[in-house]
């Protein structure tokens, strides 16, 4: 009697492990789109014989996970994340600057042509007029250039705090679910935390490591501590008084510190690498070219002499500085006003002379810009296809960068994913165990039944 | 290695996407030409392109100025020929009223028309070019280089243009070579101005001299409209060489930037034929996969 209703107890426990497995397996289907979920599995465990029977018992679903697997797809989501921000972000400023309009070196080239053309017939009033407008179409393109570079990095600037805000936020999502999972083995809870980890990483870089006692903790490339078991320092943006711009703070209490130049991955990163050194770069060199180009067209022009036969005047507005000098370039209105001071001739030359506009003209071959290393249409060249050279590789990082990714998306989806055919032969299998089950626990009650009637 | 149905799906539908953009990319090259449209298609393309676009621009700006130059010299060269004209028409004049059976009546006839050719001369040699400018003036271009006498009152300088790469050449020709300035040379204009006088003189010695100096004057003039025509074929030459510079810039450019039509046209259709068969994958996959089968 003992052993029948030990039996008994056998079928219960076999029918409750099947009807797990069939549990498991329909959840698995269930979840064959969500993003971040991973297969789980049940664990059956047979039981001691000993004393009288064994039978099955059904583990807690467990979760099929690779850690190390998951730490190299965030150190890849991180510098997917800063080649991504990083190259659209250049490919728009290259577009800004080279894609509307007439280019600076078509301009350069311009104001050459038009002073060629007055060095031909240096009295004429229209050729000095059409020349004095191509310095002034120059003028004004480097102006809208310098407003390009500087509207760019205003919008890498707003994405910068938009970037913190949501890396904040996922933080203390992360803090949450440490807390969650110190009291709930659900494994979908740290499937979440996971897939919050790697869009942690996608914003802001720095690595995650388990602690001993399950709680991830997040740690930025300078050491500083994003999450710590169920606290969350938050990122914050402040204006930079020097620059104007946001730096990015890590703020935990009463600590503030900046981290701006120490983040190295995530599209911070990327934003970050693309407002202050990339478009950075191409507004001083953009300064550059202004000042050289200005301060050097003056140089000449002030040793020669208009129609007037007056000598040491300024074709452009002297430039003061390189800083800030495309923002305020522009032609002396005199000079507009009056295209007769266009100085074209040699000193104490008749008005026929076109000696100056010679000497001008030789600006064009002579290495004035960068330092004295390169003509000034080069330098203008230069500062686009610097541009486009870092865009052209930023690029190539993305497309690196997403077959890195994807190669460790497809690793943790062979250990990870759900498959819709093993689901199926899962439940299957499980659906025959609980028919046995139900079967085996129909005869031991018959079994009991009949021993019953007996008695 | 697992593969998931799952993953197969997605990695089918990548597939189709990446095609797509393919086509996409390859169909805006093969309609529009242009391969290499920003620095970032292919930096070392664009660089070289972009610089012989900037020398193609300046050979551009220079030819115009050769333009310019060539009406100069040709307006110029017009002024040469009135003023040759009027010299060789003189001189018979003068030959004529050297004639010792010549009345006075005669001479003061001729006279009048000497100086109706003066006129015309000093017209022709203070003739302006089509911004206003004296061609024969010098770098004094918007003062007459020629005085109501006939006197030279310009500058000898001449006008330098670029008429290539690193070359320059004159363009213009300064009144100076109508005057004493040229070795061995008269003064034209005012040789006309003593013929006139002498005629109503009835001065037939001076008459006499004045046919010498009138062959010297024509000769002058000769000279410099000599010049004049070296310049311009000088300016004729660097403008065939330009118009061959830009054509072998555009070549060159083009060669850079813009597509092999062929070779796009047999990607496109490669393409198209792979984003066919994923397309078609992705049917076999889904039905494959479908719930309903299993």
């Amino acid at each position: 009697m003992a052993d029948l209703l030990s039996l008994l107890g056998l079928g219960a426990a076999g029918l409750s492990a099947q009807h797990t497995g069939v549990a498991v397996a329909s959840n698995n289907a269930a979840n064959v789109n969500t993003a971040g979920y991973s297969r789980q599995r049940v664990d059956l465990r047979a039981e001691l014989a000993s004393p009288v029977v064994g039978g099955v018992r059904s583990l807690a679903p467990d979760r099929y996970q690779d850690l190390m697997l998951a730490s190299r797809e965030r150190d890849a989501a991180g510098s997917l994340g800063s080649a991504s921000a990083q190259a659209p972000a250049l490919l728009d400023l290259e577009a800004r600057i080279d894609g509307a309009g007439e280019s600076i070196d078509a301009r350069i080239s311009a104001l050459w042509a038009g002073l060629e053309r007055v060095s031909a017939m240096p009295t004429d009033s229209l050729l000095r007029g059409a020349a004095i407008e191509a310095a002034n179409n120059l003028a004004a393109g480097m102006r809208e250039r310098a407003a390009a570079i500087t509207a760019a990095r205003a919008d890498a600037d707003a994405r910068i705090r938009d970037h913190a805000a949501q890396a904040t936020a996922i933080a203390q999502a992360l803090a949450t679910l440490n807390t969650q999972i110190t009291v709930d083995s659900d494994p979908v809870l740290r499937d979440r935390r996971d897939l919050a980890a790697k869009q942690l990483a996608e914003l802001v870089g720095g690595s995650g490591r388990i602690d001993p006692d399950g709680r991830l903790r997040w740690v930025l490339p300078d050491g500083g501590v994003l999450v710590d078991g169920n606290r969350a320092a938050s990122l914050e943006t402040s204006p930079d008084p020097i620059t104007g711009f946001r730096k990015v703070e890590l703020v935990d209490g009463r600590s503030r510190r900046d981290v701006s130049a120490t983040l190295t991955s995530g599209r911070l990163a990327g934003e970050l690498t693309f407002r202050d050194r990339d478009a950075a770069a191409a507004a001083t060199d953009l300064d550059q070219l202004a000042f050289d180009l200005a301060t050097s067209v003056n140089a000449v022009h002030q040793a020669n002499a208009g129609l007037d036969g007056v000598t040491g005047r300024d074709l452009f507005v002297p430039p003061g500085a390189v800083a800030g000098a495309a923002t305020r370039m522009a032609v002396e209105p005199a000079v507009i006003a009056t295209p007769d001071q266009l100085a074209t001739a040699a000193v104490g030359a008749g008005p026929g002379d076109n000696r100056g506009a010679l000497a001008l003209l030789a600006l064009r071959e002579q290495r004035v810009a960068s330092g004295g290393t390169q003509t000034l249409t080069d330098s203008a060249i230069d500062l686009i296809a610097g541009l486009g050279r870092r865009a052209h590789d930023a690029q190539a990082e993305v497309d690196r960068s997403t077959i890195v990714s994807d190669h460790l998306g497809d690793l943790r989806d062979a250990l990870s994913g759900v498959d819709l055919d093993e689901e199926m032969s899962s439940l299957v299998s499980f659906q025959h165990g609980a028919e046995a089950m139900t079967r085996f626990l129909t005869t031991v009650d018959g079994m009991l039944g009949d021993l019953l009637a007996r008695l | 290695m697992r593969i998931t149905g799952h993953h197969l799906l997605e990695r089918s539908a990548g597939y189709i996407g990446a095609a797509h953009s393919d086509i996409a990319e390859l169909s805006d090259q093969v309609s529009s030409g242009i391969a290499v449209r920003h620095a970032s298609d292919d930096p070392v393309a664009w660089i070289q392109a972009r610089r012989e676009q900037v020398r193609a621009a300046i050979s551009h700006g220079r030819g115009d100025a050769i333009g310019l130059g060539s009406d100069q010299l040709a307006e110029t060269e017009r002024a040469l020929g009135t003023i040759g004209g009027v010299v060789s028409e003189a001189r018979q004049l003068a030959v004529q009223a050297a004639n010792a059976n010549y009345l006075a009546d005669d001479r003061a006839k001729l006279q009048l028309q000497v100086a109706g050719l003066f006129s015309v001369a000093l017209a022709a040699a203070n003739s302006r070019n089509a911004a206003g400018e004296y061609v024969l003036a010098g770098a004094q271009g918007l003062v007459a280089p020629f005085d109501p006498a006939g006197a030279f009152v310009g500058d000898a300088s001449r006008r330098d243009l670029e008429a290539g790469e690193g070359a320059n050449a004159s363009a213009t020709l300064s009144g100076s070579t109508l005057t004493t300035a040229v070795p061995g040379g008269v003064d034209v204009l005012p040789a006309l101005g003593r013929l006139a006088t002498a005629l109503g003189a009835n001065d037939l010695p001076t008459i006499q001299a004045a046919i010498d100096e009138l062959d010297q004057a024509h000769e002058q003039v000769s000279l410099a409209r000599g010049q004049v025509g070296s310049m311009m074929a000088v300016f004729q030459d660097a403008d065939g060489f330009r118009v061959e510079l830009e054509h072998s810039l555009t070549a060159r450019i083009a060669a850079l930037v813009e597509v092999d039509i062929i070779d796009a046209a047999t990607h496109l259709a490669q393409r198209t034929q792979a984003l066919e068969a994923a397309q078609t994958v992705n049917g076999r996959l889904a039905t494959l996969l479908s719930p309903g089968r299993r």
